[in-house]
């Protein structure tokens, strides 16, 4: 009986973290680049000097999304 | 006032002959006025940032216990890029809700959300009555409020919610309407 036990109490919740951090991650990643469309769009309506900026805070926001959804897969 | 010179007041929320241009402008057509809501109103949000902060600092205390180092970094580095989401979405949707005035129109572009856009305009001319509404502790000390700008025939009316200064705005579209189309203020 204990061999058909595969997981301990601390593998399991090792597994779900990383299936919720991997869930979390990836939708982070889908709002990341909706931000980044949506600030664009904005942009284009209300163009401004420092607009730069604004494009580079949401590629920021987009590039730290994607080093998380990597990250997880390695916890 | 300067004639055409530029400056903005209360961390861009009130500026007056902005170097900006906008979807839809015309040739001819010149920014007067650009609006948005008083930086005070959106102390609300930066709060709750600073509260995000130090809950994300408290989880260190719990984390080592049932997590490794790895994934304590990775739920730091998780919860910071959210508070930073937060900041930066509540940034947008400030910077980017505002009332343009120009030479010609008055306009009233508003973003719901992440995907959702709303532009009101309303032609200068067809401006029929203005009211400025400041109530309240805070607005009358820090100087914010409403403006109602109500157009003639089928035209949309405009609301300005919580801009700084409203008198002020509704003594510029006032002589706006006086010199007819003049963009000399």
């Amino acid at each position: 009986m204990e061999n058909l036990i595969i997981f301990n109490n601390k593998e399991i919740i090792f597994l779900f973290f990383k299936a919720f951090s991997l869930i979390f991650s990836f939708l982070y990643f889908l709002f990341s680049l909706v931000a980044f469309q949506q600030t664009r769009a904005m942009i284009k309506t209300v163009e401004v000097e420092k607009s730069k900026i604004l494009i580079f805070l949401s590629l920021f926001q987009l590039f730290l999304s994607i080093i998380l959804f990597f990250g997880a897969f390695f916890l | 006032m300067g004639k055409n010179k530029s400056y903005h007041k209360l961390l861009y929320s009130f500026c007056l002959n902005p170097s900006l241009t906008f979807d839809g402008q015309d040739n001819d057509e010149v920014p007067i006025l650009v609006l948005r809501a008083n930086p005070i109103t959106q102390i609300p949000w930066i709060i709750n940032c600073f509260f995000l902060l130090l809950f994300i600092f408290g989880l260190n205390i719990f984390l080592p216990s049932y997590l490794n180092p790895y994934q304590i970094i990775f739920v730091n580095l998780f919860g910071l890029s959210l508070v930073f989401s937060y900041f930066y979405f509540n940034f947008l949707h400030w910077f980017f809700n505002v009332g343009i005035i120009t030479n010609k129109r008055i306009l009233d572009i508003d973003f719901y959300g992440l995907v959702y856009k709303e532009t009101t305009i309303a032609m200068i001319d067809r401006v029929e009555d203005i009211t400025a509404k400041v109530s309240g502790f805070f607005s009358s000390f820090f100087n914010y409020g409403n403006l109602f700008i109500q157009t003639a025939g089928n035209e949309v009316n405009i609301e300005f919610i919580n801009i700084s200064k409203p008198q002020e705005v509704a003594k510029i579209i006032n002589q706006l309407l006086k010199n007819g189309k003049s963009n000399h203020i």
